[in-house]
């Protein structure tokens, strides 16, 4: 019924002959398809029967629907029947003027498979483990990090604006006699030294006091983003209303109360806290380059030939993918390129490597795991489908409705295989 | 008249194709002018099939306006012939 050759890259092509009974089924499945679209004088829609059909439009029009049909059961069949692990869309071969109805025909289908994983060396690299230890400069520069961000503006009683002040002004900006737009604001805020103004206007405010009027002579840059004011001189009547300071609080139980953080009172819990917090971070941190090291080693000491067609594919899911979670935030795709930083090549050009790279971890993985006899246990399959009943707050029977069993193993295994990996490293 | 003048066309719609298949009753669009007589010769000669019984339906013309000037579309006849048990006629067979 079908005849294998195989390609080179991992492809492979089969050859696929098609009875005349099959066609038949073909042509029926298809006029079953379109009757209720068929509009013929003297029948309702939907009414026509097949042969009036044939009489008026021919039985041409069918083919290629019946054609579609007809490929993609022989083709699964096919398929199934070989046991290929088909890894991308096929490619068919056929030409729509072969085929006529009564006769069988014989097309061609052209599709990557799984590619051989040929494995070099994957156990024993030396790898030096990071150190996790948190040290107490890294506690310190933490809570003062913390007590930063819960400083708070106070308004500065007297004494004239200095540097890392916040000033509260009023601005009217002139270019050639002319106010220009975005050149006025009341009450704005602004830290003087953040360096968000033209060069030189922060500078300019330097010493003034509440209630002063002050002119600040600046020129804009030649690389301003406005058009028309690049390189103008221009004139800013300010007048400042008040000064206001950053007041960073103390460090005390008091302050550390104020957190309200769960079993948290004074600043030695605290203390304690951070450490914990972020020796949890480093582990993380720790145990991801250890993984990224293992697998990336194994994978690269593999030898894989992996096919265009899957990589392509895989890209495209990630682009789906990225495209369905830009959307979620409510912005479209260009947007968030934008946001990003990227165009559309250089993102592609990243997911493709990207693509190549997830593909041939899983790949290698896979190999190891089959060599190792790494296996996912129903007891491993039963916890998996916990955990993730626990992290989408559903019941484990909802969710097992919803995943595909034989995707929680592979799941497992993969994570065992990692595990495996990161075990049969050596210390150096 | 001949009889290819007398049968102007097979009608062939939800409803014939249902008489085909019930009672093997066969629906034309015939001459106005002629009678079930003629009908039933015409039919039996070009189709070569023995007919049993011929009904002759006049249908009411439609009232038909173009801009002011007011008209009637043609008047039709149709012909329900009724064939032998094992007579076909091969146009309508479905």
């Amino acid at each position: 019924m079908a005849k294998i050759d195989t390609l080179q890259d991992s492809r492979v092509r089969i050859e696929i002959d098609v009875t005349a009974e099959q066609f038949d089924h073909g042509l029926d499945h298809a006029f079953d398809k379109i009757k209720d679209d068929v509009e013929i004088k003297g029948f309702r829609k939907g009414k026509v029967t097949r042969k009036v059909y044939e009489q008026h439009k021919g039985v041409e029009t069918l083919y290629e629907e019946a054609l579609n049909h007809v490929v993609q059961e022989t083709y699964f069949d096919a398929v199934q029947a070989h046991d290929l692990e088909v890894v991308a869309q096929p490619k068919i071969d056929l030409d729509i003027n072969n085929v006529e109805k009564g006769k069988g025909f014989t097309y061609t289908a052209t599709v990557a498979v799984k590619p051989d994983v040929e494995l070099g060396e994957y156990k024993g690299f030396e790898y030096d483990e990071e150190s996790v230890d948190v040290s107490d400069e890294e506690i310190d520069a933490e809570i003062e990090r913390l007590l930063g961000q819960n400083a708070e503006l106070v308004v500065k009683e007297d004494g004239a604006l200095e540097k890392n002040d916040t000033a509260v002004f009023d601005f009217e900006g002139f270019v050639d006699g002319e106010t220009f737009e975005g050149g006025k604001a009341e009450n704005h805020e602004l830290q003087i030294g953040s360096g968000q103004f033209i060069p030189g206007f922060e500078d300019q405010m330097l010493g003034m006091k509440p209630g002063e009027e002050r002119d600040v002579n600046v020129s804009f840059p030649e690389d301003y983003q406005a058009e028309h004011l690049k390189g103008k001189d221009a004139t800013f009547k300010t007048k400042l209303h008040e000064i206001k300071v950053k007041e960073t609080p103390e460090l005390s139980d008091d302050f550390v109360k104020d957190l309200d953080r769960e079993g948290i009172e004074t600043v030695d819990q605290l203390k304690t806290d951070t450490k914990a917090t972020l020796t949890k971070q480093k582990e993380e941190q720790s145990r991801n380059k250890v993984v990224d090291f293992a697998v990336d080693k194994a994978a690269s000491n593999a030898t894989i030939t992996v096919p265009q067609e899957m990589i392509e594919e895989e890209k495209n899911r990630m682009l789906d993918n990225t495209k369905r979670q830009a959307q979620q935030y409510g912005i479209d795709f260009d947007t968030y390129l934008q946001l990003t930083g990227t165009d559309k090549e250089t993102f592609e050009a990243k997911l493709l490597d990207d693509a190549k790279r997830s593909i041939r971890y899983n790949l290698t993985l896979e190999a190891i795991a089959e060599k190792e006899g790494i296996e996912a246990q129903q007891e491993d399959v039963e916890k998996m489908y916990e955990d993730l009943s626990k992290q989408y707050n559903m019941d484990v029977e909802q969710i097992k409705a919803q995943v595909n069993d034989r995707a929680v193993e592979q799941q497992i295994i993969i994570r065992k295989t990692i595990d495996f990996l990161v075990d049969n490293l050596k210390t150096a | 008249m001949l009889s290819s003048e007398i049968i102007i066309r097979p009608l062939i719609t939800e409803k014939s194709m249902q008489l085909v298949e019930k009672d093997n009753k066969y629906t034309f669009e015939v001459d106005k002018r002629a009678n079930k007589i003629q009908v039933k010769k015409a039919i039996e000669e070009l189709f070569n099939v023995t007919v049993t019984k011929v009904n002759i339906i006049n249908t009411t013309p439609k009232k038909k306006r173009v801009g002011r000037h007011e008209g009637y579309k043609p008047q039709k006849t149709k012909a329900v012939v009724t064939l032998k048990a094992e007579d076909k006629i091969e146009i309508f067979s479905s």
